[in-house]
């Protein structure tokens, strides 16, 4: 069988290229990358997944990237011809800034491309498209939410949700019989607990450590004395899903699980609450952990500082959503147990 | 030149925990002396930033800095109340093991160090009360600033209290000093450490307290009020009302010229000087020295005029105190009497009314009378 892998080079895509090779020697990927300025589209591709496989402990792939990988440089504005027919595409590029301030960048990777790739698909008679979205196209929808078309009448959270609702809508129009795969927040491997993401939890992560730098510079160690206070839901669930087990799902569900036409959340029912995930981030990196509170009033200018860090993850935090899985096999592989153990170890293996 | 931030650094892990939920962000510089200076905290002032002030203090002496309730590095609580605060440093000190102190306040905390010292009065040496919110006969005017103050934060937020703040703290040259990187830069500083909710509750605290000017006139504590010429709650006639009241001995007035509410912040060096002033007046009236009431020798020249300095509000060179005439130095007659009652409390002894005239010539005559007076007391001994 042959894959069409788009995004090979990134979280998501480096795995599910290595988890198709996984499925048995009659499995072959043709990853769509870009040259970058310094390196050849194929180099760029076969190192990631070099060290994704390696990162992962991936044992037994052998030669398998080097044999059944090919690569095809390329990008959505100027898609090459391909070599061979394709069997089932998988799109997982895509852009994950969500401000206004990159809403051309955000429309081009997450709308254009989309458009872009589905004519060139139907142009070369791609025989089915897994095209991976979001679950938080639901917008600001609480409650369950169900593996369904999103309810437009719904706003979304920002920019990067809308841009996603447009492309399941370009999918959804499209000839090519298609799956939708809606992951939630994706973090590390749930063995090796490594990542090849810098965003989600880790931008977060990384948002709070530059918070403290800053804190430091002018107030040195004063968020080892006392707490930093924080306006949110410490009961909300962070729905992180690790790659692993949202790759798993989304193979199996890609693979003939899910109904062509269906959409399949990749979700987490055993996710943290935003208190463990936050006395985490704060205790990995020897900071005191966040004080809850209710009013601005109990808010100083670095405590609203790093609550606006925080407002990017309002729409995952704040709003209380549970993912309906109508595929109890997919939801039992994405299904993880993520307390505080296994977030300390996610994060440290970043800091490393 | 451009001004410079204070340094408001905190250090790590620097909370004394004092039981339930009260932990108080503390900087204990300990020289294995007592008693220990501490600098209380007014509402809008945090612990790391006295630092850049005490130098020379900390050099000399046992000093602790602490971070009240409701602020920088130290607990919340919902509804403090002066006492609450008074007995937050009581357990902080009883935490350190330290027992003695000279508590230096500064503006609305001089009611916390008051209120400390009628409660405590056994543990405190002296009290030392810079720009005090409480004044002789100007209540009105502190009550409202107080909820001009409140109303500010409760309607503007810790932005609006800054400015607040900043219009009537500083004296026109510090204004002028700090230019416009220095308002910003102390705003962005008081934003960043200071919650609305937390600091109302302290500021409604003093707002309610009884504890008033009039408090300070029955301690039996040795009490200095310093205030700058330029404090906006000390005008019009508050100073010679106060040093009316002040008769009681170790009681003193000093004023200093061309400061305003916040002098440490203005004047670093004479703010030290006004310390190191007091905390040398207490230690050598509690402990006289032995090379001045010790033996049979007894107070030396320079022991007199520091008494004469304290009087004279530090304006007069310690040396010329030393080696001029009190004609020549030209001591008014108000300072002349406070001066002697002064030296009674001092070196514990009383003036004879046969006393010569030219006892009384300069301060090197008056130590010899009193040297001559102390070593002929019976009870002596005890005394030193």
């Amino acid at each position: 069988m042959i894959h069409l892998v788009t995004g090979a080079t990134g979280f998501i895509g480096s795995r599910l290229a290595l988890e198709l090779l996984r499925l048995g020697p009659d499995h072959r990927v043709i990853a769509l990358a870009r040259d970058s300025q310094s390196l050849p589209a194929e180099k760029r591709v076969l190192d990631k997944l070099r060290e994704a496989a390696s990162k992962y402990r991936l044992n037994g792939l052998g030669h398998a990237i080097e044999d059944r990988i090919d690569v095809v440089a390329g990008d959505f504005e100027a898609l090459p011809n391909l070599p061979v027919t394709i069997d089932k595409a998988w799109h997982t590029a895509a852009s994950l800034k969500f401000l206004d301030r990159d809403a051309e960048e955000i429309w081009a990777s997450n709308v254009f491309a989309v458009e872009n790739l589905v004519a060139w698909l139907e142009a070369n008679d791609v025989g089915e498209i897994n095209h991976v979205s979001t679950a938080y196209v639901a917008g600001i929808a609480e409650g369950t939410i169900p593996e369904t078309g999103y309810d437009p009448t719904v706003p979304t959270n920002n920019f990067y949700e809308k841009s996603k609702r447009m492309g399941e809508d370009i999918v959804v129009r499209s000839t090519l019989p298609y799956r939708i795969m809606r992951p939630s927040i994706v973090v590390g491997d749930s063995s090796t607990f490594e990542t090849m993401s810098a965003a989600g939890l880790y931008g977060f992560h990384r948002s709070v450590r530059m918070f403290k730098k800053r804190v430091a510079a002018h107030f040195g160690e004063l968020f080892t004395n006392t707490q930093v206070n924080l306006i949110t839901n410490p009961e909300a669930r962070a729905d992180f899903v690790t790659v692993d087990r949202c790759v798993g799902g989304m193979v199996l569900a890609g693979m003939g699980e899910a109904p062509l036409g269906s959409i399949t959340h990749l979700t987490n029912p055993a996710a943290p609450n935003m208190a463990d995930t936050l006395s985490t981030v704060f205790s990995v990196l020897g900071l005191r952990t966040p004080k809850f509170v209710s009013s601005s009033g109990q808010l100083s200018s670095i405590d609203k500082e790093l609550g606006e860090k925080i407002d990017f993850y309002a729409p995952y935090i704040k709003q209380a959503k549970e993912f309906e899985h109508r595929s109890s096999v997919v939801e039992e592989i994405t299904t993880f147990p993520i307390a505080v153990p296994e977030l300390e170890r996610l994060l440290l293996a970043v800091s490393r | 030149m451009a001004f410079k931030t204070p340094d408001l650094r905190y250090r790590p892990n620097s909370t004394v925990d004092l039981g339930g939920e009260c932990a108080v962000y503390t900087e204990l510089y300990d020289r294995a002396t007592e008693p220990v200076v501490v600098f209380l905290n007014n509402f809008y002032i945090v612990a790391p930033m006295w630092r850049g002030y005490l130098g020379r203090v900390i050099d000399q002496h046992s000093v602790l800095l602490y971070d009240l309730e409701n602020q920088g590095g130290s607990s919340v609580v919902e509804e403090p109340s002066i006492d609450s605060h008074a007995e937050t440093l009581h357990a902080l000190l009883q935490a350190i093991g330290k027992s003695r102190v000279i508590l230096v306040g500064t503006s609305a905390s001089c009611v916390i160090a008051t209120r400390y010292a009628e409660l405590h009065p056994e543990s405190v040496v002296g009290l030392l009360l810079i720009g005090p919110s409480m004044t002789p006969s100007a209540d009105p005017i502190r009550k409202a600033t107080e909820r001009a103050l409140m109303n500010s934060l409760r309607l503007g937020g810790i932005e609006a209290l800054w400015d607040h703040l900043y219009s009537f703290v500083f004296s026109v040259s510090t204004m002028n000093k700090l230019g416009a990187s220095g308002y910003l830069g102390l705003r962005s500083a008081f934003m960043a450490l200071h919650r609305q909710d937390p600091m109302l509750a302290n500021m409604r605290s003093a707002a309610v307290s009884s504890t008033s000017f009039h408090s300070l006139l029955s301690l039996p504590i040795p009490t200095q009020v310093t205030v700058g010429d330029q404090d906006m709650l000390w005008q019009g006639e508050q100073i010679e009302e106060a040093r009316a009241a002040f008769t009681a001995p170790g009681h003193s007035i000093r004023v200093l010229e061309g400061l305003g509410h916040l002098p440490y912040l203005e004047d670093a060096e004479r703010f030290q000087d006004v310390v190191l002033d007091f905390v040398s007046y207490l230690l050598n009236r509690e402990n006289p020295s032995p090379s001045t009431l010790g033996g049979a020798i007894g107070p030396s020249t320079e022991d007199v005029a520091l008494v004469l300095a304290e009087v004279l509000e530090h304006k007069i060179a310690l040396e010329v105190l030393k080696e001029k005439s009190l004609a020549d130095i030209g001591v008014e007659s108000w300072a002349f009497t406070a001066f002697l009652a002064r030296l009674e409390d001092a070196f514990h002894f009383q003036w004879d009314f046969d006393a010569a005239a030219e006892v009384f010539m300069s301060s090197a005559t008056i130590a010899e009378h009193i040297r001559g007076t102390v070593s002929a007391a019976p009870d002596r001994k005890e005394q030193a």
